[in-house]
């Protein structure tokens, strides 16, 4: 099981952060990919994303990146 | 293929020269922080003949990427004695991309008291520096307007005013906008405008090439279907981004009734006044006689901007964003749009960074120059600014000198740069990146504002340090609108890159680039002076809390002036 947002999903093998989130936004969870993302509480930087493995019981939060003008 | 021009103030000469094979693949803010450590010795007089003025466009400029025809400007800064970029939209970079221009340097400065000059490259390529004696201490709208008058209607322009030509700190430089081509987008911060005004050049005006775009890629095929798929993206999110849908104004929603906007010097008092700026009430007043969703260059798909036209329907400004609404206003106990838009198109015209002149008029209320909330009053100071009285003067000196000489124990300031539009205490990460970045106090190199913004130290460190690679990056390619959307396809954007410039990146790769471009800004700071020790923010922060939340600045003073982990 992956918490992803205070939410239960079914954990996925061999899946990527990137992967995990592209799947949360297919499903309409998220609507933006650009995220500041924690997993178990670790910052995760959006470059790591792409060959960080999820792993069973993971905890990840997201934010939206933070830009102001 | 893309050039540098080098142009020697001293001696009037322009050179192009070829650009050099290790820039390639550099932009923006990552190519300026290597110029500077490359030609310009840290210690100098940052308006000296030493010093050097450099403009660089985004990476991505000329392609057809979304908001990437994004202009840096860089320099020793005046202000804050260190390494200055500030970034800026406009109609410049665009044009400067279709000369094939990646970079214009200017060095030396003129002996005695020579006349200005202006730089100007024609629609068939040659540059010249022609004589701008007749425009000398002409504030920027009027310079604007006789530059359209004498070599086109559509001309980008570039320019400082009377704020630059007096070397005043807190000068900016203006650039022309897409659309209505009028000087009110602003590469604000830092003071550069006074290092143009130093080199006697009033501006730099870019006719439209003639030749068809001659940008190479690597393989423009690969180009073309990834940019289109980032663009789409844009799109995509845009349609429910409140930067898209009302502008950076929105951000008032967050930070007003959060106490997080400064207000009345820095106190965080919240005022029910705050009302009159939320989102509704900035369309209505935009959409009076303007309009929002504008976009400040070619090839924007956000368009965070806005035209604000006066009672009559004329322009009065545009670019109307929070900070210069959260300086000049709360910050002032000013609550009145119409009032704050006179203050912005003031501030264009003479040529001023609104953040750092609304900090100091706020100086100015709480030494009782003037009424707190008195909008007329802090009218004519500004004027008093364009008029160069000595009163002005003091102003154009920047907000932590206004602050000494009223022997203010409240001096907002990070490196002596005013702090922009979130307080330290409400925003613990951007307090940190104000301490810590090689910018000065600035909201550019990396906020962490939003919802779930940490409230914890660790947390806020972790996020400023993440962010101020994020904004290292966004700044050597787009514009941060755009990041907001692109930050999350790093994948694709490394493609692009590679696409572009025969590379062999990947979203780390990115990364580390923007590592390294925090690592040469603090190297050139650390030549030039600057001690971790100086990583502070000002002690009212610490003693004094946040009234909406009780919070005091509580990063340890140790652990700001630590070597940042990159
Ligand atoms: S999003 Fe805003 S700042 Fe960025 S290019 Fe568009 S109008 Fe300019």
């Amino acid at each position: 099981m992956i918490v992803f947002n205070n939410k239960a999903f079914d954990f996925v093998e061999n899946t990527t952060i990137a992967q995990f989130i592209e799947l949360m936004k297919d499903q309409l969870i998220i609507e933006n990919t650009a995220l500041l993302i924690t997993v178990n509480n670790q910052l995760i930087s959006p470059s790591a994303i792409y060959t960080k493995i999820i792993y069973d019981g993971d905890i990840i939060k997201t934010r939206y990146l933070p830009m102001g003008g | 293929m893309w050039k540098t021009i080098r142009i020697d103030s001293n001696n009037n000469t322009i050179k192009s020269e070829n650009y050099k094979d290790e820039y390639l693949g550099l932009g923006g803010r990552s190519l300026i922080a290597q110029f500077l450590i490359d030609e310009v010795n840290p210690t100098c007089d940052p308006l000296g003949e030493d010093a050097k003025i450099i403009f660089c466009t985004g990476m991505f400029a000329g392609s057809g990427l979304v908001c990437a025809n994004r202009l840096s400007v860089g320099a020793k800064s005046p202000l804050t004695n260190g390494i200055k970029e500030s970034n800026v939209g406009g109609s410049a970079a665009g044009a400067l991309a279709g000369h094939n221009i990646r970079a214009i340097v200017i060095e030396d400065i003129p002996e005695g008291d020579a006349a200005m000059k202006i730089v100007l490259i024609q629609s068939n390529g040659t540059i010249s520096l022609e004589d701008a004696s007749p425009y000398q201490g002409m504030n920027n709208y009027e310079f604007v307007e006789n530059m359209q008058n004498n070599y086109g209607e559509k001309v980008s322009v570039i320019s400082i005013g009377r704020a630059g030509e007096r070397l005043y700190k807190n000068s900016s430089l203006q650039v022309t906008e897409f659309g209505t081509n009028y000087p009110c987008r602003a590469a604000g911060r830092g003071g550069l405008g006074s290092v143009l005004g130093s080199k006697r050049i009033k501006g730099i005006v870019i006719q439209k090439s003639n030749k068809k775009n001659t940008l190479e890629f690597a393989n423009q095929e690969q180009f073309k279907k990834i940019k289109k798929e980032l663009n789409q993206s844009v799109i995509e999110s845009s349609k429910t981004s409140p930067f898209s849908l009302v502008g950076t104004a929105s951000t008032i929603d967050l930070v007003g009734p959060a106490g997080i906007i400064p207000t009345h010097n820095f106190t965080g008092d919240i005022s029910e006044n705050i009302e009159n700026l939320k989102s509704d009430k900035f369309l209505e007043f935009v959409n009076k006689n303007g309009k929002n969703q504008h976009p400040c260059q070619a090839g924007c798909l956000v368009k965070c901007s806005n035209i604000i036209n006066d009672a009559d329907g004329n322009f009065l400004t545009g670019g109307f964003e929070y900070e210069t609404i959260a300086l000049c206003g709360p910050n002032c106990d000013i609550y009145d749009y119409e009032a704050i838009a006179k203050m912005d198109r003031i501030c264009d015209d003479i040529g001023l960074d609104t953040i750092e002149t609304g900090a100091s008029v706020a100086l100015c209320m709480e030494a009782g120059l003037i009424p707190w909330g008195d909008a007329q009053a802090a009218l004519a100071l500004y004027q008093q600014i364009s008029d160069g009285t000595d009163l002005g003067n003091l102003l154009g000196q920047g907000t932590g000198e206004v602050g000494r000489h009223f022997n203010s124990k409240r001096i907002p300031t990070c490196k002596n740069q005013a702090m922009p539009g979130y307080d330290p205490r409400g925003s613990l990460g951007t307090g940190y990146t104000y301490a810590t970045t090689s910018m000065g106090a600035d909201h550019t190199a990396g906020i962490t504002l939003g919802p779930d913004d940490p409230t914890d130290i660790e947390g806020a460190v972790a996020t400023s340090n993440l962010m101020q690679h994020i904004f290292a990056m966004a700044d050597s390619m787009t514009c941060m609108m755009a990041m907001a959307t692109l930050g999350g396809q790093l994948d694709k954007v490394a493609e692009l890159y590679n696409a572009m410039y025969d590379g062999n990146l990947n979203p780390d790769d990115l990364f580390a680039a923007a590592d390294k471009t925090l690592l040469l800004e603090r190297e050139f700071n650390e030549k030039a002076g600057w001690k971790p020790e100086d990583n502070v923010i000002p002690e009212f922060f610490r003693n004094e809390a946040l009234p909406s939340t009780g919070k005091r600045f509580d990063i340890p003073v140790k652990l700001l002036s630590m070597k940042v982990k990159q």
